[in-house]
């Protein structure tokens, strides 16, 4: 009678086991495969319709630069500072310690500009501008403003999410930018303070020759595409459906964690490339 | 050629917009010619505005075959929708559904910016013409959410009807007896005399019994086609006259 119930119990564990997982795979392909779709449909929008309507829809684009990235510019600027001066400064004065100097703009190149910098912005503006989308996109929906768009012939990919996610790759990459050179100055700054013997320009010329081509090209790549990645992830679960009030904090940290998780991804891709190129 | 029906439901399933598994109307057969003024009444709740938001393209069938223009929705891309939609116009309930972040002037525009190459000179002159004709010039620079319900509605009702439209559906305008559903019912006779197919989703018949020309019943998820309004005059089922306010 026992081992019976200890066959059952173990039956029960496993069907317990497989249901759950499965289901939680099943799931998960679901949504990839449905965040594929979603991105195609905006990608072969952006492709044809980038120039129709364009008084309606580049004005939108703008709008989105401004929110995502203007604005967002203080923030990354104080980020940078604090990067720099506790990062990067310490890193310089510990190499130039260590008789290491002609190693600065290697390690400079590697940690701020390919990786620390676009993933650093990319979770600002993730933080900032893609939780924002899906409470405003989830609103619109819930109140039937985007079945209005589509009484008015107005294609809600072409209106809404296209120029979320021009607004965003470019964001994206204007503050990636901003964060590097802020980074590096500051860097220089709290080495010179604390007395490493390091000319600004000796600095910046390791800098420079430590960078290549292809950094700058996978670079502007790569923050692009995290852009895109948020803005598509949030712009997809504040359209899937509509959100009620207690849906709203559930579906925003879905959408955070899948945006984070979509960018490390696509990081590790491209740290192949590097390998690579 | 296209056929002389604008709008055919054939065994047509209305699906709540949201979650689509849900069935509100089974099997609908309704054909709509051009000229029509229609009148769909039934109680809050019955699947009116879904039947409406179906009829005009707007959601999707749960089943059986939708024609709009002469085309079947099935076969049809996004690309022809959106080319249909232009010419149906559709007022939503409530407030309209006018967007927040735009201006009244802003909501009225956003089509003819949209589809067309008149400048903003053109523009702002046909909204000018529209604001005057549903009685808000005062506010085309208001924010849609600073206007009462009523007031937000005939903004719904301008917007919608911005670009040429062969077809407007109204759902749910001001009813009773008051101003605004005689303004209401003035304004939809005046534009089905222009030549316009106008469909009105309103619990109250007794306010169109002098304008529109067929009504139809929404109840117990059945479509129901009664007539003209003789034949509501005329009506004796109880099942139906409680629900419709009916002289």
């Amino acid at each position: 009678m026992r081992g019976v119930m200890m066959v059952a119990a173990k039956k029960t564990i496993w069907n317990l086991y497989r249901e759950t997982t499965g289901n939680r795979i099943i799931r998960a392909v679901d949504l990839l495969r449905e965040l594929g779709a979603f991105a195609i449909i905006t990608i072969g929008v952006t492709i044809t319709k980038f120039n129709v309507a364009s008084r309606v829809v580049h004005p939108l684009i703008y709008e989105q630069v401004w929110r995502a990235g203007v604005r967002l510019f203080a923030m990354v600027a104080f980020i940078a500072m604090a990067l720099g001066l506790v990062i990067v400064g310490q890193t310089v004065s510990l190499l130039t310690r260590m008789g290491a100097q002609e190693y600065i703009g290697t390690v400079m190149v590697t940690v701020v500009m390919r990786e620390l910098g676009p993933l650093l912005t990319a979770l600002l503006v993730l933080a900032r501008a893609g939780t924002a989308n899906v409470v405003e996109l989830g609103t619109a929906r819930a109140m039937g403003e985007v079945e209005a768009l589509e009484s008015l012939g107005i294609d809600t990919v072409h209106y809404l999410v296209m120029p979320r996610v021009i607004g965003l790759a470019v964001s994206v990459f204007c503050l990636a930018t901003y964060l590097m050179v802020i980074t590096f100055g500051c860097g220089w700054l709290f080495a010179f303070v604390q007395d490493v013997p390091l000319t600004l320009g000796d600095y910046f010329g390791q800098l420079g020759k430590a960078m290549r081509w292809q950094d700058f090209l996978l670079f502007a790549v790569k923050t692009g595409l995290f852009g895109c990645i948020i803005a598509v992830v949030s712009c997809y679960h504040g359209l899937a459906r509509p959100l009620k009030v207690e849906d709203v904090s559930g579906v925003t940290t879905r959408a955070v964690v899948e945006s984070v998780i979509g960018c490390v991804l696509f990081d590790a891709v491209f740290i192949l490339a590097y390998l690579f190129v | 050629m296209e056929s002389e029906w604008i709008i055919e439901l054939e065994e047509v399933d209305v699906t709540h917009p949201e979650e689509g598994e849900m069935m509100l109307v089974l099997a609908v057969q309704w054909r709509i010619a051009r000229g029509d003024f229609w009148v769909v009444g039934g109680p809050p709740g019955s699947g009116k505005s879904s039947l409406l938001a179906t009829a005009a393209g707007l959601n999707r069938p749960g089943g059986g075959v939708l024609r709009i223009l002469g085309h079947d929705l099935s076969e049809a891309t996004e690309a022809d929708q959106i080319q249909w939609r232009q010419r149906i116009g559709f007022m939503f309930e409530q407030g309209g559904r006018l967007f927040p972040q735009l201006t009244v002037a802003q909501n009225m525009a956003l089509a003819l910016q949209y589809h067309t190459t008149l400048t903003e000179d053109e523009i702002l002159k046909q909204v000018e013409d529209w604001l005057a004709r549903v009685g808000l010039s005062m506010h085309a620079n208001t924010s849609p959410a600073r206007l009462n319900q009523l007031w937000q509605q005939r903004v719904g009702l301008a917007r919608a009807l911005m670009m040429p439209k062969e077809v407007l559906f109204v759902d749910n305008p001001p009813g009773g007896r008051t101003r605004d559903a005689a303004w209401w019912r003035n304004q939809l006779a005046s534009l089905a005399a222009e030549g316009m197919t106008v469909i009105v989703g309103s619990n109250d018949f007794s306010l169109w019994l002098d304008t529109a020309k067929q009504f139809a019943l929404v109840q117990d998820g059945h479509f129901t086609v009664i007539g003209g309004p003789e034949q509501v005059r005329a009506g004796t089922e109880a099942a139906w006259r409680e629900y419709i306010m009916v002289d």
